[in-house]
């Protein structure tokens, strides 16, 4: 207790002489209002992926340019420390896993979330993944981005390291990977080789397949520092959009200019170099912590960008998932459009994709009855008018980290469930819209 | 940082009438301690010397983030958690004033698993904190804390673990 009295001795001095100096936006087309929540889409039963035991989690979805559907998980290991990744397959439509494949070989990060393990398929079904490994440090310890990859079907290589600096000290991570339409696979993460309180946005390219990626260069000289990037190409590769959310402090750095809204940077030589970052949307969003929410894009047949994001808003009513396109490949953006309101105090999470059709489908976390769902709703091409919005979680687990992808034929929707200490992974599909 | 006589005197009276309810209040705040009513307040973990000497010297709460702004006008980039690592105390800012005073040595003990646990790591944050006041009727501004969450969460933590961590608050809490 003297220890106590000490310390608040001088704790309350200060506190008393301080006593005397105490003293929508309008492009907002809310649809969330005229839309009623009917659970009634076309979906199948939903699988559950992975053993039960090892409480998958971390779901992430790819469709090859052969319009094969790959699925990623993450799965404890026995010994406890971290996860292992699996890739698969999807077959029977949607209703089958085939040949599983573990990707890693030393232990990966159990973090996940919006850090979690990626991958992208390249012609020949040679797949390239990359990912954070685990560490049994506390807290957040600098690491490298570790990369492996897989030649049509085979096994998975020995991880390397994707970040090139070489440095005792890392932090590269919150990765972006896809793959473009001319083969070579694009990687882009956060890096904070020249400043670890700074990240920069770096990119590597591989031209054969992922087993070897280009030296690293930056793309942009600050980015929000726990927020995802996002990828795609136009013009057939030619053209090289990044989004990414603004603003490299870290999160301690709450001044009214600390805006973290999205922006895109493209490139107009195939990625080699990348102009200057286009606003996508103009939310005003000052953070009062660690955002953990990047944004999703995708790109329809007409080289328009679409962009589905969650945003706290300039203030709380704003607070909502909103979607946005681009009609001249990145250089400006709509206005948004509301499709969902939301909590302000709670970061979500979206993905967007679209079928050959160009129907847009957008999947989001949203919170109803104190608990998250997935939820979806779709639009057609040209159309203004979005779908009744459907709960496609349809469950009494927490339900997070959507991902989105289609195939000539089907809708396909995974995601992690968390109850308490206990997770799993689901995925359930549809006929697309209009099929 | 340099005050002028009103200045001084003010401290000095304050500091008198601080050390008389200190010691009226002493029996009562045993009991609390005793039994405490928890509750939870929201705003904003600051340095508390940094802030203050900035109201007083610019008139303005310039202090309250990360960076603070020196007399001689430069930006002590991360300043707050320098400080609060350095041992000065923390406070929560709300509403464009010092809410809570909290009896928690900000640099923890070093034992709890990341930065996360103490209040240096989570200075400049607008957070939740969980704590009993150490007078009943919150008279002294002297706030005990005893978990503390981010004011922001993502879906996954505020409706999974709820995001609380145990304040680790070195010897204070012992």
């Amino acid at each position: 207790m003297k220890k106590i009295q000490g310390y608040l001795f001088a704790v309350v001095c200060i506190s008393l002489a301080l006593s005397g100096c105490s003293g929508t936006r309008g492009d907002d087309s809310s649809l969330s209002d005229d839309l009623s929540l009917q659970p009634v889409f076309p979906f199948d039963e939903p699988i559950v992926v992975g053993e039960p035991e090892t409480n998958p989690a971390d779901a992430y979805l790819v469709t090859s340019d052969e319009g094969t559907v790959f699925l990623s998980w993450t799965a404890e290991r026995s010994d406890g420390q971290g996860r292992n990744l699996f890739i698969a397959k999807v077959t029977r439509d949607g209703q089958q896993l085939t040949e599983i494949r573990q990707a890693n070989q030393k232990s990966i990060s159990g973090h996940g979330g919006e850090n979690l393990a990626k991958f992208a398929v390249a012609p020949d079904e040679n797949v390239a993944a990359i990912w954070t490994p685990f560490s049994a440090e506390p807290g957040h310890p600098g690491l490298p981005l570790k990369l492996t990859h897989a030649e049509s079907g085979g096994s998975f290589s020995p991880e390397t390291v994707l970040n090139d600096d070489k440095k005792e000290v890392h932090r590269a991570n919150f990765s972006t990977i896809g793959t473009s339409p001319n083969g070579k696979i694009f990687a882009a993460w956060l890096d904070g080789r020249n400043d670890l309180d700074a990240k920069q946005l770096f990119m590597g390219v591989s031209e054969d397949g992922g087993r070897t990626f280009t030296k690293n260069y930056s793309i942009a000289p600050e980015a929000c520092p726990c927020c995802r990037p996002s990828i795609e190409f136009l013009e057939g590769g030619q053209t090289v959009v990044v989004a990414y959310r603004q603003n490299a402090l870290p999160s301690g750095y709450i001044t009214p200019d600390n805006v973290r809204d999205h922006v895109m940077i493209r490139s107009t030589d195939g990625g080699e170099t990348f102009g200057d970052p286009v606003l996508i949307s103009d939310d005003g969003w000052v953070p009062i912590g660690c955002p953990h929410t990047g944004i999703s894009i995708d790109v329809d047949s007409e080289d328009r960008i679409h962009a589905l994001w969650w945003t706290g808003g300039r203030a709380a009513d704003e607070a909502g998932i909103y979607y946005t396109h681009s009609e001249d490949g990145g250089k400006s953006f709509l206005p948004r459009q509301l499709l969902f309101k939301t909590p302000a105090d709670t970061v979500l999470h979206t993905q967007v994709a679209l079928d050959r059709n160009d129907t847009i489908y957008a999947a989001w976390v949203g919170i109803e009855q104190e608990r998250p769902h997935i939820f979806f709703a779709h639009r057609g091409a040209g159309q203004e008018e979005w779908s009744p919005i459907y709960n496609a979680s349809d469950t009494t687990w927490n339900a997070l980290y959507p991902m989105v992808t289609v195939d000539d034929q089907r809708l396909y929707v995974a995601w992690t469930e968390k109850k308490g200490e206990a997770s799993q992974v689901k995925l359930r599909t549809a006929p697309l819209v209009g099929n | 940082m340099k005050f002028n006589r009103s200045s001084k005197w003010t401290l000095l009276m304050s500091l008198a009438l601080l050390i008389l309810a200190t010691s009226l209040t002493r029996t009562r705040v045993k009991a609390q301690e005793n039994d405490p009513q928890t509750v939870i307040l929201k705003g904003r973990v600051i340095d508390l010397t940094c802030a203050v000497k900035g109201k007083v010297a610019m008139g303005a709460w310039n202090n309250i983030a990360q960076d603070h702004m020196m007399e001689d006008g430069n930006l002590q980039k991360g300043c707050a958690t320098l400080c609060l690592l350095g041992g000065q105390p923390a406070a929560l800012f709300s509403d464009n004033k010092i809410t809570a005073v909290f009896a928690c040595n900000p640099q923890g003990s070093g034992v709890a698993p990341h930065q996360g646990y103490t209040l240096a790591g989570n200075v400049a944050q607008a957070s939740e904190v969980e704590g009993y006041w150490l007078d009943d009727q919150a008279e002294t501004g002297i706030f005990v804390p005893l978990k503390i969450r981010r004011a922001i969460l993502t879906a996954e933590r505020r409706y999974g673990s709820g995001g609380w961590l145990e304040l680790d608050c070195g010897a204070m809490r012992e």
